[in-house]
């Protein structure tokens, strides 16, 4: 640090951060609890003992004015949610509210082609859908990577088919929209045995070196030109306050005074030390 | 008999012993709220307490040695948004833009954000700084702040932690800024 300047440790760090954050998906996240364990309709072998059941969800929708309203409704352990706008839903004739259920199954149609990462859920409601809504389910198992897409099928018989995946807030869920209310299961395409597992869409497989390489970039013209005015002002004022004669060739706990360069007052803190000594 | 002065404590320690110390107490408090709140009932208070508390390690310093002075504000803050940007911009880059968070952990992970700057950018990396110089400083107050969130983040997570530690470190550091940590912090918190 003694010798290396502000601009390049500040550019060095903004290319370090951007590599970390590329090795996790979505990338840097500061989540305020860790994910507690996945409540699995079947657990695998090595969580039987470990395994709660998942639990449902319900959730009244309001109807005013005909109009049904916007809301969130997700079940207990949070491991299914569905947002709507207002107006997703057919308001009944006689202005009644809407009820939403969300709930794991045991039944549902076969998982042809597809490796569940998560429960199967039902997501059933006392009106038509009308308007796209959106399905958040939060993932138990990876394989290689995360997985990237919600399957939907809307009746016990009918077939599975994959939703287009949109960003989702919450780590370790993935959330689709949909038009139509039914079975939801996140996981991957089963792949051919001759093909490796598929690559999650946010993981660094999807946007390889390259890319890599222009984020870190743009990272660091950024933080340097971001820094730059206060990078300089800093320097003026170090150099205004007479600080020049580089006290960074003294080791700090040699230094008679570190005080800051914009610290220019500093009486309290030089008050601090004399009182030391 | 001398009157005990708070404020005054943290000066009275030697610069070592008072590191260390304000290194206990900011793990101690960054723990204590992740456990606290994995009660969802305390979730958002234990966010918003733990925030308040880690902003107290903040007193015994100057505003100017926290890096909060307000001259070139205006500078500061936009500081904060590029920094911020760059926070967001490997998940940006590879999915779509994310919604906000709802408005009562919004106003919880920005508790927490400016808690958590106070506290590490701001105290510890003086307390590191006047003991130590500033690349002990930068290094120090990156691994206590990642271990500050090893119970809140899966372990594979924790070096991208510290690298942010380190980034927001580093502009403390060659700016002597903590406005735009803080302001960083909050929207990569908000938007994440």
């Amino acid at each position: 640090m003694r010798r290396l300047a502000p601009p390049a440790a500040l550019c060095a760090a903004a290319v370090a951060y951007v590599c970390a954050a590329w090795l996790v998906a979505p990338g840097f996240f500061d989540g305020f609890a860790p994910p507690a364990p996945y409540h699995w309709v079947t657990p695998p072998s090595d969580l039987r003992n470990s395994n709660q059941p998942p639990t449902s969800g319900q959730g009244t929708i309001a109807v005013q004015d005909g109009v049904s309203q916007a809301g969130h409704v997700f079940t207990t352990d949070q491991q299914a949610a569905v947002t709507f706008p207002s107006q997703s839903f057919a308001a009944p004739p006689n202005g009644a509210s809407v009820a939403l259920e969300i709930k794991a199954v045991t039944s549902f149609p076969d998982l042809v082609g597809i490796l569940p990462a998560g429960n199967v859920y039902l997501v059933s409601a006392s009106a038509r859908l009308i308007s796209p809504i959106v399905v958040t389910l939060r993932y138990g198992s990876q394989q290689q990577r995360p997985p990237s897409q919600i399957f939907a099928a809307d009746s016990p018989t009918s077939a599975w088919k994959s939703l287009s995946s949109i960003s989702s807030p919450v780590p370790y869920t993935v959330a689709a929209s949909t038009q139509a209310l039914g079975y939801f299961v996140v996981g991957y395409p089963r792949a051919p045995a001759s093909t490796a597992a598929p690559a999650a869409s946010g993981g660094a497989g999807a946007a390889g070196p390259p890319v890599l390489v222009l984020v870190a970039g743009a990272a660091a013209v950024l933080v340097l030109l971001a820094g730059i005015p206060l990078m300089a002002a800093r320097r003026r004022s170090a150099v205004a306050a007479g600080a020049t004669e580089r006290p960074e060739q003294v080791p700090a706990r040699e230094r008679p005074e570190q005080v800051p360069v914009q610290n220019r007052g500093g009486a309290r803190r030089r008050g601090g030390q004399r009182r030391r000594r | 008999m001398q009157r005990l002065d708070l404020a005054s404590l943290p000066e009275r320690l030697a610069p070592g012993s008072r590191a260390a110390v304000l290194a206990l107490l900011a793990l101690g408090l960054e723990w204590t709220r992740t456990l606290a709140a994995r009660q969802p009932e305390l979730a958002i208070p234990a966010l918003v307490g733990g925030g308040a508390a880690l902003s107290l390690l903040g007193l015994g310093f100057t505003l100017q040695e926290l890096g909060l002075s307000r001259s070139r504000l205006a500078f500061r803050l936009l500081g904060g948004i590029a920094l911020g940007a760059v926070l967001l911009l490997p998940t940006a880059v590879r999915r779509s833009p994310v919604p906000m968070l709802p408005v009562p952990f919004a106003a919880a992970a920005v508790a927490v954000s400016v808690g958590e700057e106070i506290a590490f950018r701001g105290a510890l990396f003086a307390a590191i700084e006047r003991w130590l110089g500033p690349a002990p400083a930068v290094l120090g107050s990156s691994l206590v702040f990642a271990a500050g969130h090893v119970l809140s983040h899966p372990p594979e997570f924790l070096v991208a932690v510290a690298a942010t530690g380190t980034l927001l470190a580093v502009w403390r550091w060659a700016c002597g800024d903590l406005v735009a940590p803080i302001v960083a912090h909050c929207l990569a918190d908000l938007a994440l």
